[in-house]
């Protein structure tokens, strides 16, 4: 665990919220404020790169100042500055990482380039006392892997998905079905009004070995069963099909995620936890069944509190805490970086 | 003293001023890598002058146009660096400081800054000496012109005279630069503002507490709205 009297101001600016956060080693948040971008990309229906770096790079002073503010702290007091160094987009990432490496290359503080996935793995640590190993469902907009998590930078990854993440998925199912933008909120909403038994939709890689994900088929089978609807798109159609579209993401993810727990169980007999992380976290369906998962097999499901299972910089800061405990900072010739496995010997994707 | 850097051409660029002197500097030519090189970089000068961040009194940075990234890697730095000093930072256009370096090394009276955008089309403003402060002034503003028009352009420029033109930037320097009438002078070597001109430009707005300097980015950004569901 981090000194307890450390404090790390955390930048986060890898896809599209603008975030400062600045946290104690003891688990306090001294201060954070966050930026979405959300009604800046919404008329495209996805986060579109450039936007989102431009804004990034026309807030993030001001965040970080007003965060700085609320602490009550100047960059003297701080122990390290840590910073999302990918993966994420390389614009956005860019803007981040040249304001952290300014502020620490100014007060001669150690700068820690974080990975952001590093962040999510770790920021349930933040908030509950849970102990390495676990093992992690990463869902997000960007990402859906399972992981072993053993300590700091020290992961091994189960699985992965093979096409699109679980929540591009559901925003692009959103967009198909007029629900809107984002669609993790707009497709489980529609569907709390669904018929379960109006569409059947394929369950990809379910009852297959192994941990890995795949959603792209599902998204087209979505697409076709929309084409042969005989007349327009009803709100109904769209909360039936929304509905169906869950349910096949959370039979898919419990089985694939039933999957990870034997082979932790195995590989890690003392583990005692399940952690979910990443944006999609907040589906109340998904949730419920991991809970149940999780209980069926003995270990003990938590998720961080909402705001610090999407992308925050409490986690980022947290993350640099644990990373500064080691003693292991990076040089201000960092090179952000797209791509950034937290396995590193899981190549690719 | 004013620590000044550049981040929006092929070339990184650091140094520190004190008044018309160039303390220290650093620059090296790249295309890529201006985010690994600008920290350590602008380290190494203030090393290389025995200075220290609270030595400075102000940070100037150039803010485009040029590479879309080039330009937020500089202005993130700058901006960052003016949240940790406290210092006011400066925002100078690429174009008008190519112009203000290029102004030094010709006894032409007016000067075209022309950047190759790397997508077949360029950046270009005109500029003319200014005698009252023996600097530039602008003859129009930036734009972004393509190939075919940038001879159109120029001569559109009120007061241009071909045989009282330089040029600066990379722009004619591309393989695929067009023809511009004879009489100009191309000084296609300055593709890079020098630190002191980005100085000078930025003394005059330090003295205002300027507000964070805005990117110049003179396009927006590419993204297409989706098509509407029939």
């Amino acid at each position: 665990m981090p000194e307890p009297s450390s404090i790390v101001l955390g930048i986060e600016t890898s896809c599209d919220e603008t975030a400062a956060a600045v946290v104690r080693g003891d688990g306090v948040v001294l201060a954070e404020r966050l930026l979405s971008q959300l009604d800046d990309h919404r008329p495209y229906g996805g986060v579109v790169p450039e936007i989102a770096a431009r804004a990034h790079l026309d807030h993030l002073d001001r965040l970080i100042a007003e965060t700085m503010a609320e602490a009550n702290l100047g960059y003297e007091a701080l122990d390290a500055i840590a910073v999302t160094g990918g993966p994420g987009l390389i614009g956005g990432v860019m803007v981040g990482v040249m304001t952290a490496k300014a502020i620490a290359s100014v007060h001669g503080l150690p700068f820690l380039a974080v990975n952001h996935l590093e962040g999510h793995a770790l920021s349930v640590r933040l908030t509950d006392d849970v102990a390495f190993p676990y093992l992690l469902l990463l869902i997000s907009g960007g990402h859906c892997q399972l992981l072993i998590v053993d300590g700091i930078g020290r992961f091994q990854r189960l699985g992965t998905t093979l096409d699109d993440a679980a929540g591009e998925a559901f925003d692009k199912v959103a967009k198909m079905t007029g629900l809107g933008y984002p669609g993790g909120p707009a497709v489980e909403q529609a569907a709390a009004a669904g018929d379960p038994a109006r569409f059947t939709l394929p369950r990809p890689m379910k009852g297959r070995k192994g941990c890995d994900f795949s959603f792209a088929g599902l998204k087209t089978a979505v697409r076709h069963a929309l084409d042969r609807l005989p007349e327009a798109l009803t709100e109904q159609d769209a909360a039936d099909m929304a509905r169906a579209f869950q349910d096949s993401v959370a039979d898919v993810v419990a089985d694939r995620t039933g999957n990870a727990i034997d082979l932790f169980r195995e590989a890690r007999p003392n583990g005692r936890d399940l952690v979910v992380a990443g944006g999609v976290a907040a589906n109340q369906v998904l949730r419920a069944r991991l809970t149940d998962l999780a209980a069926d097999s003995g270990l003990h499901f938590t998720a961080p509190p909402l705001k610090y299972c999407t992308d925050n910089a409490a986690m980022i800061a947290w993350a640099g805490l644990e990373r500064l405990d080691t003693g292991v900072t990076d040089p201000l010739d960092f090179k952000p970086r797209p791509r950034w496995p937290l396995d590193s010997a899981a190549a690719g994707r | 003293m004013i620590l000044a850097f550049d981040t929006t051409t092929s070339a990184c660029t650091a140094a520190v001023c004190d008044g018309d002197t160039v303390v220290a500097e650093r620059s090296v030519a790249l295309e890529r890598g201006h985010a690994e090189i600008l920290l350590p970089m602008i380290e190494g000068v203030l090393a290389d002058g025995s200075i220290g961040y609270r030595d400075l009194t102000g940070i100037a940075v150039t803010r485009g146009p040029g590479a879309f990234t080039g330009i937020r890697i500089g202005l993130a730095a700058a901006r960052g660096l003016g949240l940790a000093t406290g210092l006011p930072v400066a925002g100078v256009t690429t174009l008008e400081a190519l112009a203000l370096t290029a102004a030094g090394h010709t006894e032409r009276q007016q000067i075209a800054a022309i950047m190759d955008t790397k997508r077949r089309d360029f950046f270009v403003q005109v500029f003319e000496r200014d005698p009252s402060t023996g600097g530039v002034r602008s003859l129009g503003e930036a734009a972004v012109v393509a190939g075919d028009a940038l001879a159109a352009h120029l001569a559109g420029v009120e007061g241009l005279s071909w045989d009282h033109l330089a040029t600066a930037g990379d722009g004619l320097a591309q393989p695929a630069a067009p023809e511009l009438p004879a009489g100009l002078e191309a000084l296609s070597e300055i593709a890079s503002p020098s630190p002191l001109s980005i100085c000078m430009l930025a003394r005059a707005q330090l003295g205002n507490s300027p507000s964070p300097p805005a990117p110049l980015y003179l396009r927006p950004p590419e993204a297409r709205l989706p098509a509407t569901r029939s």
